[in-house]
């Protein structure tokens, strides 16, 4: 009996973390053997990351078991899951960047290096170094401040870090999209290494074709929900991502046509624009009732088109003009009193003002066309509009007063997007607009870009997910390292494969 | 990658190598213009004995920052710490003096922290009310002494040497190298500079929040308490203020730290402090040279240097600053 | 229940008003009440305010201005000396036009060149008194011309801060400005990605805080003679603590209410004047204000904290920013 259950690394039962009204995770119960590879597999706000972070200590469940090499895993902190031989490293960068490399990869666990409170730095050097010489991992420098490091070199250390606990089951959520294609040659190495050890690996990667070749199996999430795990040999690409989007792709979630359909009249025009955050030469145009879509890598520099467009980042050369008004976007108040709107990516810390009631959330970006005589704003005003927002968009709330971070994202975002969309805009900048909203609210969300398209208001729609970009736009711009590689439009009919090889 | 990196280092380097020859440059210039007395001997001495008290707040300072702190009550601390020292000192010579100090000065900064961290109240606030009650401790105790027909706390001149060249410079040397072991040696020097650099990744990492905050105020207590120490050394009595008064203390070293954190990339913070308070010191001391008297011109001097050093510190910030 | 724990929140500087008076009331034997201490306590009130309204739109944008009182002093010193010569018209000119180009400065510095307020702030503080002893050791005494004491008196002081607090209140409360300004307390980064050109907001605030410091300066001269060295010592740091005994959070944000100035203004001229005639000596009178200051932050910081700890891990950021 204890022979069987030891042939488990992992087993999970009825997992479920709730964060205020959202559901994150219900019910996920799996099992994960030794020596497997498991993928995680969903689109984004399936509620993946909670999981390896629930996994990891990170969040604590609020029910279900877990039990690790047979025996009970409660973590509560990412301290007993190191304790525990779990490792994890996080999606977004975690690393203190006033503290040398090479600390970072030991910090918080620098005692078996220091007498009496006092650590011998050399050898935290030493050893870091050690952990990326064992695991076939390129050397970095150790001795700078993390801060001065870039994106990928950051990976790299944190991996080191995650490594330095010598772990049983590895936790990696979305390393290899930082990494260049030698140094994810390498992370495959070292996960075939450690499938050779007889440890295990969960992980989650954007690149489905990389998924299916390095892992064993796949969990496929939807909305919070395990729908199935599958053997990696038995699947492919299509399939994967059918799974993934499940029920969503039937009815009226994306458009029915299959014509580039807009008028003639340009909109926006964007020349030759390069940018200190990376973008070199670029170039496209928008036009009357367009959807453009914005197509990349997340670091492919198709946000910063975003920020650039809306006038938030400094030009360095190039031009971004509204044709109709015949004006040149240079700073962000520019556009917004030319009838623009911009959506950025990150909701709760750049679009919302989470500790602020419906009212203020929904009227900020109206208050110049709501000020009167005397820059009166009359709080009457206020009140109709937040109220047309919640009716016109259904946003479930107690009402106009209550706080905005009590709602769930998805009517987080409706506010988010309602916004702009009450007003009479010629130009929307919409960066992911359905990042971490369930498939009701994203396929609601489409209908209303639709419907602000069919009034002719021209849209750059920003997404690093394929299947939304096929689904919705006229146009497809592709970029790759701060510049278009490739442009394909609708009427000559989007295929994911053509459009993926432009990508990378 | 690497090549950019050596680069980088070389450019630094003759930067660095260019600023050393400027200051030379700029110091024989001042030396100069002062008629000769600015680098004399004996003027760098009373240039660096000047120095010894804000250098150490200046650390205490330091230790603040790099715990995501800023507490003005520094100053209002030290004047009552220094009255401890020295009645203890005067009762039981050095060691009464030195243990007074640290102990007062570790006590009153861990109990600020301990504020700070359970009322949540942003410490500069806070410590603004801290500040009253420092100063009211301070002035009830002088008050409690005239009361009972005794001078106010004078240190007696033979246990007046910490605070005089050269066992002054011997304390401080201490001090600097204690501070720098700290800060960049120790595990729980580590831990909070991870914590002020980084809440919620420093608590993923496993670092007790709670903790190191509050060994981080026992720390900067040290520095706080050595700064006593010297004060009532260097000066024999310091008088309780009240009205917020012992705010001012707090400018010099205030502004030193911020110069320190402007050359962060370069030099070791706790150098930095000291050199920053040097640097503050000497136009201090060329500005009287120049017969600028004290309190007028000179603080309109550090109120400038303040803000440029600032500017210079911000310069390539595009994040929010408030 | 959300909604009443936010009233209640907003009524704390009232009940904290309402407590501090009986209870001095009590201790004081009734004395506080007499027609001549409520007027004392106006008069001592009025500057605070006049400066807090100024102060109120950096606070209500999560920053803060510490040169309040110095810049006072130095506009009202200037002014005094200008004005002995001139006229009175003229040191009001003189005061004001000082007022503004100091927070033109400060403004320019905070907003474009991105440094902290703290900071600068604290700077200009330094340098600013440095500046008011420069200007009196030159200039040995300086009196306040002839007509600035009709400013003293209780009936135009009290006028000059009714039509401030309908002025400025309006500006604050009503306009899209104001508006602006508590939206960046909120989330400063959501202003920038609608479109608000933040950098100007804020150098706009910081000017409107120059000119009502020149103003305070003018009713704090007016009611002493003439310039000293401690004109307007300390008032920076009186106003900012009333700013936040009145409720107003260190964030800003929308909750910032030009009311809660009035209140927390007359909350610590009521501490000092209580204590006075409740026969506290000095030592005492600044240890309970130190102790009633944390008390009340500390109550309405734990009201306020309903949304979750999203503010104090912001707090931090904030402080950190200041001094790094």
């Amino acid at each position: 009996m204890s022979e069987k259950k030891n042939e488990y690394a992992f087993q999970v039962t009825g997992l479920n973390k709730r964060f205020g009204p959202t559901h994150a995770n219900k019910d996920i119960n799996f099992t994960l053997k030794r020596g497997e590879v498991r993928g995680l597999a969903g689109e984004n706000g399936s509620g993946k990351s909670t999981l390896l972070s629930q996994l990891a200590g990170i969040y604590i469940s609020d029910s279900g078991t877990i039990l690790k090499d047979g025996q009970p895993y409660a973590p509560d902190s990412p301290l007993y899951a190191i304790e525990h031989g779990v490792s994890i490293v996080v999606q977004e960068l975690g690393l203190i960047g006033n503290l040398p490399a090479g600390i970072n990869v030991f910090l918080g666990r620098t005692k078996p290096f220091s007498k009496f409170g006092v650590v011998n730095v050399k050898k935290v050097q030493q050893q870091a170094n050690q952990i990326l010489d064992k695991w076939g991992l390129p050397q970095v420098p150790l001795h700078r401040m993390a801060a001065a490091m870039n994106v990928e070199t950051k990976k790299i250390v944190e991996l080191a870090r995650a490594l330095s606990t010598d772990p049983d089951i590895l936790i990696l959520d979305e390393v290899t999209q930082a990494l260049s294609q030698d140094n994810r040659v390498k992370l495959h190495k070292l996960i075939q290494k450690y499938r050779e050890l007889g440890r295990s690996v969960i992980l989650i990667t954007h690149d489905l074709e990389e998924m299916l070749e390095i892992t064993d199996s796949i969990s496929i999430l939807r909305d919070g929900e395990l729908i199935e795990t599958v053997d990696s040999k038995e699947l492919d690409v299509e399939t994967l991502r059918s799974k993934m989007v499940g029920r969503s792709l039937e009815g009226e979630y994306y458009r029915s046509d299959m014509e580039t359909s807009h008028e003639e009249e340009v909109v926006l025009s964007v020349e030759d624009l390069s940018t200190e955050s990376g973008l070199k030469d670029v170039t496209f145009q928008v036009h009357k009732g367009e959807i453009m879509a914005l197509c990349g890598l997340s670091d492919s520099g198709i946000h910063e088109v975003g920020k650039a467009v809306y006038g938030l980042t400094h030009i360095r050369k190039g031009h971004v003009r509204l044709v109709p008004d015949q004006v040149e976007i240079r700073h962000h108040s520019q556009a917004w009193k030319h009838r623009v709107g911009y959506v950025p990516k990150d909701r709760d810390n750049e679009a919302l003002m989470l500790n602020a009631s419906i009212r203020e959330n929904s009227c900020m970006s109206s208050v110049p066309q709501l000020t009167g005589k005397a820059l009166l704003v009359k709080n009457g005003d206020l009140d109709r509009l937040a109220n047309q927002v919640r009716e016109q968009f259904q946003v479930k709330c107690t009402g106009i007063d209550q706080v905005i971070n009590a709602l769930s994202g998805g009517n987080k975002q409706k506010i988010n997007l309602g916004r702009w969309l009450v007003k009479d805009l010629q130009l929307l900048v919409v960066d992911c607009p359905t990042r971490g909203v369930d498939v009701g609210v994203k396929a609601y969300l489409y209908q209303c870009l639709r419907e602000a398209k069919k009034k002719g208001m021209a849209i750059l729609m920003i997404t690093d997910e394929l299947p939304e970009a096929i689904g919705m736009a006229d146009n497809i711009l592709v970029m790759k390292d701060g510049s278009v590689s490739g442009q394909v439009t609708r009427s000559s009919g989007f295929s994911e494969e053509s459009i993926v090889q432009v990508m990378i | 990658m690497e090549k950019l990196q050596t680069k980088q280092q070389s450019t630094s380097q003759t930067s660095t190598i260019i600023g050393i020859v400027i200051l030379i440059v700029l110091l024989a210039a001042l030396h100069f213009i002062t008629g000769g007395k600015l680098l004399t001997p004996s003027n760098i001495k009373t240039i660096l004995v000047n120095a010894s008290t804000p250098t150490f707040i200046a650390l205490a300072f330091v230790f603040l920052q790099a715990s995501g702190f800023t507490d003005l009550s520094l100053g209002a601390a030290i004047i009552l710490g220094a009255n401890v020292a020295g009645t203890f000192g005067n009762m039981m010579g050095y060691p009464g003096l030195l243990l007074g100090g640290l102990v007062s000065g570790i006590i009153l900064m861990t109990i600020n922290f301990c504020v700070f961290q359970f009322t949540k109240i942003p410490s500069w606030i806070a410590g603004l009310g801290m500040t009253m009650i420092y100063e009211a401790i301070a002035f009830f105790y002088s008050q409690q002494r005239l009361n009972a027909g005794l001078r106010v706390v004078n240190l007696e001149s033979e246990y007046r040497s910490l605070g005089q060249a050269p066992l002054v410079f011997v304390v401080m040397a201490i001090g600097l190298v204690l501070a720098y072991f700290i800060y960049n040696r120790t595990t729980v020097g580590l831990n909070i500079r991870a914590v002020g650099g980084n809440q919620s990744v420093a608590r993923v990492m496993g670092i007790p929040m709670t903790k190191t905050v509050i060994l981080s105020g026992a720390i900067a207590g040290i520095f706080v308490g050595l700064a006593s120490v010297v004060k009532i050394s260097f000066a024999a009595s310091v008088p309780a203020v009240s009205g917020l008064a012992s705010l001012s203390g707090t400018f010099q070293p205030l502004a030193a730290v911020l110069m320190a954190s402007a050359l962060s990339k370069r030099i070791n913070i706790t150098i930095g402090a000291l050199i920053g308070t040097v640097f503050i010191m000497t136009v201090f001391n060329i500005l009287t040279l120049l017969g600028v008297p004290s309190g007028t011109w000179q603080e309109v001097c550090l109120g400038i240097s303040v803000v440029v050093f600032g500017i210079v510190a911000n310069r390539r910030n595009a994040e929010v600053v408030k | 229940m959300k909604r009443t724990k936010v009233q209640l929140f907003d009524l704390l500087p009232l009940i904290a008003l309402v407590v501090l008076v009986i209870a001095f009331g009590i201790t004081s034997q009734g004395r506080i009440f007499s027609p001549f201490n409520l007027k004392s306590i106006c008069t001592q009130s009025i500057p605070v305010i006049i400066g807090g309204l100024g102060v109120m739109f950096a606070v209500a944008m999560g920053g803060c201005d510490l040169s309040v009182g110095a810049v006072a002093a130095v506009s009202a010193t200037v002014g005094a000396w200008v004005g002995s010569q001139y006229g009175l018209p003229v040191m009001i000119l003189v005061a004001l036009l000082i007022g503004l180009v100091s927070g033109i400065v400060v403004g320019f510095i905070v907003s474009r060149l991105h440094v902290p307020s703290f900071m600068v702030t604290l700077a200009m503080l330094i340098g600013m008194r440095g500046f008011v002893n420069a200007l009196l050791s030159a200039w040995g005494q300086v009196y306040n011309p002839d007509g600035l004491g009709e400013l003293s008196s209780f009936g135009a002081s009290m006028a000059l801060v009714v039509v401030l607090v309908i002025v400025v209140g309006y500006v604050f409360e009503k306009t899209s400005f104001g508006y602006y300004c508590k939206g960046m307390g909120e989330n400063e980064n959501t202003m920038k990605s609608i479109g608000v050109d933040t950098a100007k907001v804020r150098h706009i605030a910081y000017i409107i805080s120059g000119v009502l410091a020149s103003v305070m300066g003018l009713v704090l001269i007016s009611s002493v003679g003439g310039s000293s060295s401690t004109l307007g010592q300390f008032m920076e740091m009186k106003i900012q603590m009333a700013i936040f005994l009145g409720g107003v959070l260190v964030t800003g944000g929308i909750k910032s209410k030009i009311y809660k100035l009035i209140l927390g203004s007359l909350s610590i001229t009521v501490i000092t004047n209580g204590l006075t005639l409740s026969g506290a000596g000095g030592g005492i009178t600044e240890m309970v204000e130190g102790i009633l200051l944390m008390l009340i932050l500390f109550v309405t910081i734990k009201t306020s904290s309903l949304p979750g700890k999203g503010r104090s891990s912001k707090d931090k950021n904030k402080q950190a920013a200041a001094v790094g």
